[in-house]
């Protein structure tokens, strides 16, 4: 189901009051069903794959808990995994394998042909519920985690529907506690959760969707025609058309699931304000970044986890020298990986790289950056970071890596400065969007601000809300999928 | 609070908690209630300010014409709309037939009287049998090649008509609607030429959705969701007419932003634009094309300088302008197509304005009557004389 949408609106007035306000039981038969149903409203048949998994990752996680040795332990480890994998490498990255095999082949002369009798289609969100539940086997075979009695239970941690199809990516122990010891929403966090759902649904339905039909028309332009500007111009759109729909999709996601009582940790802190590479991914898309650190590159880096711990390796402790070379290794692998996750396609492979390579170039310049003026290094810090962000964007949204590349170049070959291939309204639209986005982030600060008179306050923000509401009333619109859909 | 909380989020979650619960929830409800009230008072605004799209377009003193001979439609101007009128009705197989492509001067007439005509409607009455029009509102050649293989997948005119405009080299995009009218049979006959295959390409992924996602998953295709939001869609539409008229207010929304843009940057009626090289380079491409894929299906191709306003200076640069018309006759004459220069043929005193200023674009009925019958003169001397066979 799509949260942009007349009928997730009427799906969550008859859910969310009887979830709230129910006994229990109620409360817990709307949260199991009601994420079959929000998912069931994308494809039926696939609803049963996602109960399979979850089934196989909720039994593995009980057999782990109640094996008697270390081996046995592994073994129900290695059989979820191995199913988890085989599931999203069937549904997610075999055309990719195709196609790259077709490629090398083609390199040595030969041709290879395979027709498959039908088509493969990627289920919805296959990525993050299977990260979902992934996490909780990862976290019982660790033994930070009790285990989760009931499959039904599960299926409501894996399926709640407002993280079920593009996160955020919880944990079991931020979301089976909450539904044990279930707090109704406080009336604060109630309008607070309203106030986000807007928020969202202005951030996808206004400002992501309308900036769409410029950013489509400018990748459809052949790529030798675009100069270095047209290159920026585009990089930057779309990295403000991901940013609005994501961050959009997310603020509605954890609104509807306050409004319900459950707090979700928040997944974007204005990315685009941050200083350095490193600082951008602990802004952007932030369950994600801690997912692949617990789970991915501590442990390819040799880290070890407190056996105490509650939330996994955030408590890490390295039992073993760890060597630089191994953690660059481990660096660029978590980004190839991670870029893979994305998108079943070598542009998204190169995009992780691309972020490897300057997390770790950060990180070896920094004896020469601290040398600079702190000012220097914030300001110098944000302009490079933006644009490395918003560059490394062309590489997620070209259709092809030689179109990524030819892009790259001439965005950055002054010899390009001349060419210019897009109309003027392009270059208008997104100095609009950047400058919007820095004046709302400003006034967002200052808002905050407890010196400022409350009316002020009070009035800033019902203009505000009063604005979104009616262009969210205006271009709420059926279709337009979320981008981040498709991981 | 555990690290893993923490992680970049202390922030966030401090202003979460204070927003929660350390300020009145009353005076959060009460802005928020106050929100409401504003954001409905604008819908009804807009909703009471409503404007006519084509208004919107073209201004008050210029309006769509729709096109009629012997009592059937002989022009569409909207790419949606042209599978309800394109062939025109009783039309078989051989039978005379010409289109007229274009931008909005084909539809439109300034200081519209009661018995004026566009010049399609004069066209038809000429010559006695349809002369076509398939306009568009700001056509690229892109566009109007896609409108021609398009039309060649329906029936076979004799003569493709093509008026290019300066400005229309400016664009590039092809529009959302050409991927709802386009079949298997208009993409075959799109892509005879490569350019078309391309473009037939481009077009299978104009549709919203399909851009996004090589494999399908944002493809909605038939699902729950669709079916619900057709329902809900549909029996609030019928309850609620402001809900029914978004699209006239938001209209009027982008109206104003519009407005308000040009006023802020001083962009006017007579602003100069540049030409955009590659613009430029992919719609002559698309012209040689379009003469090409005429010729494949055995039409003739008439290309002419769209007529413009002269008693002011025109909004393009004139040295790009005189160098473009030597560029576009010549070829004309190396891909097999007619040439006529009419950009001075409408008279200064049959021109108008629009929203207060110099219209370049639009003329008077009369303007029509003079555009037809020499556009149908020049199609019977080159048909007496041989050329363009």
């Amino acid at each position: 189901m799509l949260f942009n949408s007349l009928t997730f609106l009427i799906f969550s007035v008859l859910m969310v009051p009887p979830a709230v306000f129910g006994p229990a039981w109620m409360r817990k038969a709307i949260l199991f069903f009601g994420g079959i149903i929000f998912y069931a409203f994308w494809r039926i048949d696939f609803t049963f794959l996602v109960l399979f998994t979850a089934f196989v990752d909720w039994y593995g996680g009980l057999r782990i808990y109640h094996a008697q040795s270390a081996k046995a332990k592994k073994v129900w480890l290695v059989l979820s995994l191995t199913m988890n994998l085989v599931v999203l490498g069937f549904f997610k990255y075999f055309y990719f394998a195709l196609g790259t095999t077709q490629s090398i082949v083609a390199l040595f002369g030969g041709t290879f042909e395979l027709d498959l009798p039908f088509k493969i289609i990627l289920p919805l969100g296959i990525s993050f519920y299977t990260f979902h539940s992934l996490s909780y086997v990862f976290d019982m075979y660790r033994g930070i985690v009790p285990p989760i009695k009931y499959y039904t239970q599960f299926i409501t941690y894996v399926m709640f529907w407002t993280q079920l199809v593009a996160g955020p990516i919880l944990r079991a122990h931020e979301i089976v506690p909450q539904l044990e010891n279930y707090k109704r929403p406080t009336k604060g966090e109630a309008v607070y959760a309203i106030e986000e759902i807007l928020q969202g649904f202005f951030k996808k339905v206004v400002l992501a969707d309308q900036i769409a039909p410029m950013v489509d028309a400018g990748y459809a332009m052949p790529v030798d025609t675009l100069g270095t500007l047209d290159v920026w111009v585009l990089a930057f759109a779309f990295g403000f058309q991901i940013y609005f729909d994501f961050s959009g999709y997310s603020s509605i996601a954890l609104g509807s699931a306050r409004l319900m009582g459950f707090q979700f940790p928040p997944n974007f802190n204005w990315p685009y304000l941050a200083t350095s590479p490193r600082e951008f991914w602990r802004r952007w898309h932030i369950s994600l970044s801690t997912w692949i650190r617990d789970y991915l590159y501590l442990p390819l880096q040799g880290a070890t986890f407190n056996k105490r711990s509650r939330v996994g390796l955030a408590d890490a402790k390295s039992d073993q020298p760890e060597t630089e070379t191994r953690r660059t290794i481990a660096l660029f692998l978590t980004w190839f990986i991670m870029g893979l996750w994305h998108g079943a396609n070598w542009t998204f492979a190169v995009w992780g790289i691309w972020h490897a390579a300057f997390v770790w170039l950060h990180r070896v310049t920094e004896p020469i950056r601290v040398r600079f003026p702190m000012m220097v290094r914030i300001v110098g810090g944000f302009v490079l970071t933006l644009m490395i962000e918003m560059l490394a964007w062309v590489f997620f949204r070209a259709a092809t890596l030689t179109d990524a590349f030819t892009m790259v170049y001439r965005a950055l070959n002054p010899a390009y400065l001349g060419v210019r291939s897009l109309r003027e309204t392009a270059y208008l639209h997104v100095f609009s969007y950047m400058a919007g986005f820095l004046i709302v982030a400003a006034a967002w600060r200052i808002n905050k601000m407890p010196q400022l008179p409350r009316p002020v306050r009070f009035a800033t923000l019902a203009c505000s809300h009063g604005v979104m509401f009616f262009f969210v009333f205006l271009l709420l619109r059926q279709a337009k999928s979320f981008i981040y859909f498709q991981f | 609070m555990s690290k893993d909380a923490h992680f970049s989020s202390e922030f966030e979650a401090a202003e979460m908690h204070r927003r929660s619960h350390h300020e009145q929830w009353k005076e959060r409800l009460a802005s928020f209630a106050l929100a409401i009230v504003i954001g409905m008072g604008l819908v009804a605004f807009y909703n009471w300010r409503r404007v006519i799209p084509d208004q919107l377009a073209l201004g008050a003193a210029v309006q769509v014409k729709p096109a009629f001979w012997n009592g059937m439609p002989v022009n569409g101007r909207r790419v949606d709309d042209y599978p309800e009128v394109f062939p025109p009705k009783r039309y078989k197989p051989g039978d005379d037939l010409w289109v007229w492509l274009g931008n909005s001067q084909m539809h439109s007439i300034n200081q519209l009287q009661e018995h004026d005509e566009v010049a399609v409607a004069h066209a038809s009455r000429i010559m006695n049998f349809p002369v076509f029009g398939l306009s568009i509102p700001n056509a690229s050649l892109r566009e109007n090649l896609a409108v021609t293989g398009w039309a060649f997948s329906k029936a076979k005119p004799q003569w493709v008509i093509v008026p290019v405009v300066f400005y229309m080299f400016r664009m590039y995009d092809l529009r959302t609607g050409f991927h709802e009218i386009y079949d298997d049979a208009a993409k075959k006959s799109l892509a005879a030429t490569s350019i078309g295959a391309d473009m037939a390409k481009e077009i299978e992924k104009l549709g919203s959705e399909e851009n996004r996602d090589a494999q399908g998953t944002s493809r909605l295709g038939f699902s729950l969701q669709t079916w619900s939001e057709e329902k809900l869609s549909a029996l609030v539409s019928s309850h609620s007419q402001v809900w029914r008229d978004r699209d006239q207010a938001y209209a009027a929304v982008m109206n104003d932003l519009y407005t308000s843009r040009h006023w802020f940057m001083g962009i006017r009626s007579d602003t100069k634009r540049p030409m955009i090289p590659a613009r430029l380079e992919a719609n002559m491409q698309a012209l040689s094309a379009l003469i090409d894929l005429a010729k494949k299906n055995g039409a003739r191709v008439l290309v002419y300088v769209a007529p413009i306003r002269w008693d002011v200076e025109p909004p393009y640069m004139l040295d790009q302008y005189f160098s473009w018309k030597k560029d576009l006759e010549a070829a004309c004459a190396r891909d097999g197509a007619s040439f006529v220069d009419l950009d001075r043929l409408i008279p200064d005193n049959l021109w108008g304005t629009v929203s207060d200023q110099v219209d370049f674009m639009h003329f008077q009925g009369k303007g029509h009557e003079i555009l037809a019958n020499r556009v149908t003169q020049e199609i019977r001397k080159i048909e007496a004389s041989g050329q363009a066979e």
